[in-house]
């Protein structure tokens, strides 16, 4: 049906080439594990993190983790939350006047209770790690969608 | 300069013609009049003499010319017009259709500019709209900025 | 002629002067100089004090805008002045201030005084409001008005006196005034006047008096600062004397974080009432919800690079409808990993004490070494982790039993392995990159009773994908679920070729046991009657640019029932319309804080619509059909008259059992002067989904 196991036939770099080589992740923050490891996931992209010249620079601007009531229970109290991780970043090309920007928010539901505060604040933190893997995997596979050269351009589809 | 005024006036053209009689001296052809820093260029210029022997000058040309230094620096005062009427004894110029004084860098614009040559008083009229082509005339004045106000 | 910067061009009927001293210039007069523009039926300038005097009426053009006055006078190099009888349009775009002053000062660049002046924000014409104040200071260099002894009429009605305010001139900043909040509920007339004061440009404060008619007069107020290196908030609440409890009440909230240098960060983070009722009586229908445990923590965080140390000591204080929270009074976690030769060894450490009123008190100690070992290809992944979890508990003499040391030890094994298959696809006329990812990942834990082991900081995850692929259902570490099991998942995207964002997801994951060894909660050893586990599965996704459909499902095989199920389909076709339903449906949920389980269903609807031109409704329903109760009811009307908005919300929300707080708030917000208090707009934001300010949007036909 037309599947095929991505970059195994032929390499990525070569199916789908990026439109730099080299680059430096300047203030990962948070995501400074995933990151890493989606972009050694994604092998198009040497992984420099030394201040060597690579032709961009990813650098992670903010961050923001969030948490609204979804849901209450009978005494009002809440039951649910909405976790929400959003995050803005800018890829700086050699060949891009200013950094193009990219963001990326994800949402986790969780169920809560106070009787297990202390269990739902571990929980909260495996969701949220979870939320800054996936972001990081997104971010990655964007870096592949880049527009060709071009002056600043708004990113295209701003998340939801 | 303040000084011109006492002296002669010296007259050049390629041709003239004297009417001794009622003291008009017309001359023709690049005619330059010059009387110590001042100086007149123009197609035409009517020189009179009244009974006082005062002369007063009217040029007239595809933009008269007309030239003096200013006292004490060594900046000139440039006009042209279509035609200058100069009165020595009484220090005055008047140039009128589409008239222009230059100072320094200061610039003045209008169809008739009247101008004191010692107390640098002048007077721009815009004149009568049919005489500029039906709107009513408009004068400008630039004042450049002073060294010291460079921005 | 070439215009040389900085000079004078006068253009008029007639001109008369004296060169190089002075001239006066008569007939619709214009001079230019550079971008600033005269027009006058007379004008004089002065060469050598570069003197403008214009009259009788003189229209001044700068780039920060418009004046018309009598008198006016300008000194061209200084940019000082002075006019009298001014109408003033300053500002550009849409942010313009207009109005009337007796006096005009013009103080340097970019800078106006305006005495006894009358300003506002509106379109030509339009007096709806003004400011009326003594002085109005204008700096356009720092984008900032300052006005004194300001008084606000509203239809002419004189609403408000302030000495001193400041706003913003580009809107970039939050402006002195926030708007006063009027609120009528059970506690009978609320008024909360919040009040900006922008100190400096790293320091603010917030403060807020707020009368409470049958409660007495409370002051709130908000301190921020931003430096390099340390930043932070602090909040209290203080209302000396609560008639209707004759008490003091008070909010104390803190949060600052510090970075002591490279490695050390530091931080404070806290909320503290005076008492369990605080929140339930001042809090809004969040706050209400969100505050039965307040917790305070403090903590060091220090990353030499090749591990990280936080130390930390935290505690709650429990509220109304609360349950006591152990205390960690400290904790010290230690993490790190090493790789080596593509083997990657990960150290996972905690020491942690906890104290309790009323429970077991005592030293928990984890270290969680392990190696892990992979591949990763953009194709697919393999991981191999081998580690072993190794607890010690010291705990204190308790309920007559003498103090003793448990430990537990149990080794970890995990395989995780995916692919990833990928087709180009069209859909709706657009290329799509179609992603196909099966993933597998297997977990070995032997079962050790853990029945004698107390239970600190745990409880069980819901089953979410995160939670599928992780080692242990139990969130903390004092229960270790037994497993030998084998968890497979199939998720599938469809990313926009254009910029690679996706734009739907869909996947469904089961985990599969190969052995019934289980562990409950309370840590005794206990036999699976069923040999997998519920179906989870998720589609979440642009269905198109205006609608947005979130859904999970988790299907109990052992029951044959829907063990859970949520969905939320939101419509926001464009700003301040957008349109939510979210249906919640729980077999045996948790439902309470006290920890009860039972069946759930609640369903969510709410939305903010144009009703009439520049009338927007903003209405929610959050009601439980389990229990045929509302839970949370917000209604309200919006109206933008182009110069200002005013929102009257009436909502309804539990604070107790079959006990619901009422509040009707107003609110008025001046175009451009004064930012919302971001109390009603906070409100609005968490309830309806998509919600925008209807500030910003163009006058709707």
């Amino acid at each position: 049906c037309g599947f095929q196991l991505r970059g195994l036939v032929t390499p990525l770099s070569q199916s789908a080439p990026l439109s730099f080589t080299t680059l430096r992740v300047a203030k990962a923050g948070s995501l400074d594990a995933a990151l890493q490891t989606a972009l050694r996931r994604d092998g198009r992209i040497r992984f420099e993190d030394v201040q060597g010249n690579t032709d961009a620079v990813l650098n992670i601007v903010a961050e923001e983790d969030r948490k609204d009531v979804l849901g209450v229970s009978l005494a009002g109290d809440v039951n649910e939350y909405m976790l929400i991780y959003s995050v803005s970043a800018t890829i700086q090309r050699l060949q891009d006047e200013v950094p193009l920007p990219l963001t990326v928010t994800l949402r986790r539901t969780m169920s809560y209770s106070d009787s297990v505060t202390l269990g739902k604040e571990r929980e909260e933190a495996l969701l949220r790690a979870d939320m800054r893997k996936e972001a990081a995997e997104q971010l990655v596979r964007r870096l592949g969608y880049l527009p060709a050269a071009s002056k600043a351009k708004a990113d295209a589809g701003k998340q939801p | 300069e303040k000084a011109d005024s006492s002296k002669p006036i010296e007259l050049a053209a390629d041709r003239g013609s004297l009417d001794q009689k009622q003291g008009i001296n017309i001359l023709e052809g690049n005619v330059v009049a010059t009387q110590g820093t001042l100086s007149m260029r123009a197609d035409k210029t009517i020189v009179t003499r009244d009974a006082q022997g005062n002369q007063t000058l009217q040029a007239f040309g595809n933009q008269a010319q007309f030239r003096q230094k200013l006292d004490g620096k060594n900046e000139y005062i440039e006009g042209q017009a279509n035609r200058v009427d100069y009165t020595s004894v009484t220090n005055q110029v008047v140039l009128t259709g589409k008239a222009r004084v230059k100072r320094g860098a200061d610039l003045v614009t209008g169809e008739q500019i009247t101008y004191n040559t010692v107390t640098e008083i002048y007077q721009v009229m815009g004149g009568s709209p049919a005489a500029s082509g039906g709107t009513k005339g408009r004068v400008t004045v630039i004042i450049q900025p002073k060294p010291q106000d460079k921005p | 002629e070439t215009i040389k910067a900085g000079a004078l061009q006068v253009e008029a009927d007639t001109i008369s002067g004296q060169m190089d001293s002075q001239l006066r210039a008569t007939g619709s007069v214009k001079a230019t100089r550079d971008n600033q523009q005269f027009e006058a039926d007379w004008l004089e300038y002065y060469v050598d004090k570069q003197l403008i005097r214009a009259g009788d009426r003189a229209r001044m053009r700068q780039p920060e805008g418009t004046v018309d006055a009598d008198a006016l006078e300008a000194y061209l190099a200084t940019d000082s002045g002075s006019a009298r009888n001014a109408d003033f349009a300053f500002g550009q775009g849409k942010r313009v201030l207009r109005g009337h002053a007796e006096g005009l000062a013009m103080q340097g660049k970019g800078s106006y005084q305006l005495q006894t002046t009358r300003a506002n924000t509106c379109a030509p014409g339009d007096d709806s409001w003004y400011l009326k104040a003594g002085t109005i200071d204008l700096d356009y260099g720092r984008n900032v008005g300052v006005a004194k002894h300001a008084r606000l009429e509203f239809e002419g009605v004189p609403i408000l006196y302030t000495p001193w305010m400041d706003f913003p001139l580009d809107g970039g900043r939050k402006s002195g005034l926030l708007f006063p909040t009027i609120t009528t509920g059970s506690d009978g007339l609320e008024l909360a006047l919040p009040y900006y004061w922008n100190i400096a440009p790293n320091y603010d404060a917030t403060i807020t008096p707020r009368y409470i008619e049958q409660r007495g007069l409370m002051l709130g107020l908000e301190g921020r600062y931003l430096q390099p290196d340390y930043s932070g908030k602090i909040y209290t609440e203080q209302l000396p004397n609560d008639k209707k409890t004759d008490s003091n009440r008070s909010l104390w909230a803190l949060e600052h974080t510090q970075t002591l240098n490279q490695q050390t960060t530091f931080g404070l983070n806290g909320r503290y009432v005076s008492d369990e009722d605080y929140y339930d009586d001042f809090g809004n229908s969040s706050t209400a919800a969100t505050s039965s445990s307040l917790l305070r923590e403090a903590w060091v965080n220090y990353n030499p690079g090749w591990a990280n140390f936080n130390l930390s000591a935290s505690r709650y204080q429990t509220l109304a409808g609360g349950s006591e929270q152990y205390a960690r009074v400290p904790k010290l976690a230690i993490s790190s990993n090493k790789t080596l030769w593509g083997i990657t060894a990960n150290l996972e450490s905690e020491i942690t004490r906890f104290e309790h009123r009323n429970l077991q008190d005592g030293w928990r100690t984890v270290a969680y070494p392990s190696v892990t070992w992979g591949v990763d290809k953009p194709w697919g992944f393999f991981q191999a982790k081998f580690g072993l979890h190794h607890t010690r508990y010291q705990l204190d003499a308790y309920n007559g039993n003498a103090a003793n040391t448990l430990d537990r030890t149990l080794p970890i094994t995990t395989l995780d392995s995916g692919l990833t298959f990928e087709r180009d696809t069209q859909l709706q006329g657009q290329n799509f990159t179609q992603t196909l990812e099966p993933r597998i990942y297997f977990v070995h834990i032997p079962r050790v009773d853990q029945s004698n082991l107390p239970n600190f900081d745990t409880s069980e995850n819901d089953l979410s994908f995160a939670q599928l692929f992780s080692e242990n259902r139990f969130s903390g570490y004092d229960r270790i679920n037994a497993a030998k099991q084998v968890t497979t998942a199939l998720t599938s995207r469809l990313l926009d070729n254009s910029n690679g964002l996706e734009r739907l997801r869909v996947g469904i994951g089961q985990r599969f046991y190969l052995n019934d060894d289980d562990i409950t909660l309370s840590g005794a050893e206990s036999k699976r009657t069923e040999n997998s586990s519920d179906i989870l599965s998720t589609v979440g996704g642009d269905l198109t640019q205006a609608l947005r459909l979130d859904a999970t499902y988790q299907y109990n095989q052992s029951l044959g029932k829907t063990e859970r199920f949520s969905t939320q389909l939101r419509y926001s076709p464009a700003a301040g319309k957008t349109l939510s339903l979210r249906y919640r449906f729980g077999r045996n949920e948790l439902l309470d804080n006290d920890g009860n389980y039972g069946p759930l269903r609640t369903i969510d609807i709410a939305g903010q619509w144009p009703i009439a031109r520049n009338w927007y409704a903003v209405a929610r329903q959050n009601y439980s059909l389990q229990d045929k109760k509302v839970l949370q009811r917000l209604a309200g009307v919006e109206y933008n008259q182009g110069c200002w908005i005013v929102r009257v919300v009436n909502e309804r929300y539990l604070t107790d059992i079959n006990q619901y707080k009422n509040a009707v708030f107003l609110q008025l917000e001046l175009k451009d002067l004064s930012s919302i208090g971001n109390n009603p707009m906070e409100t609005l934001r968490l309830a309806i989904p998509g919600y925008s300010n209807i500030n910003n949007i163009a006058d709707t036909e």
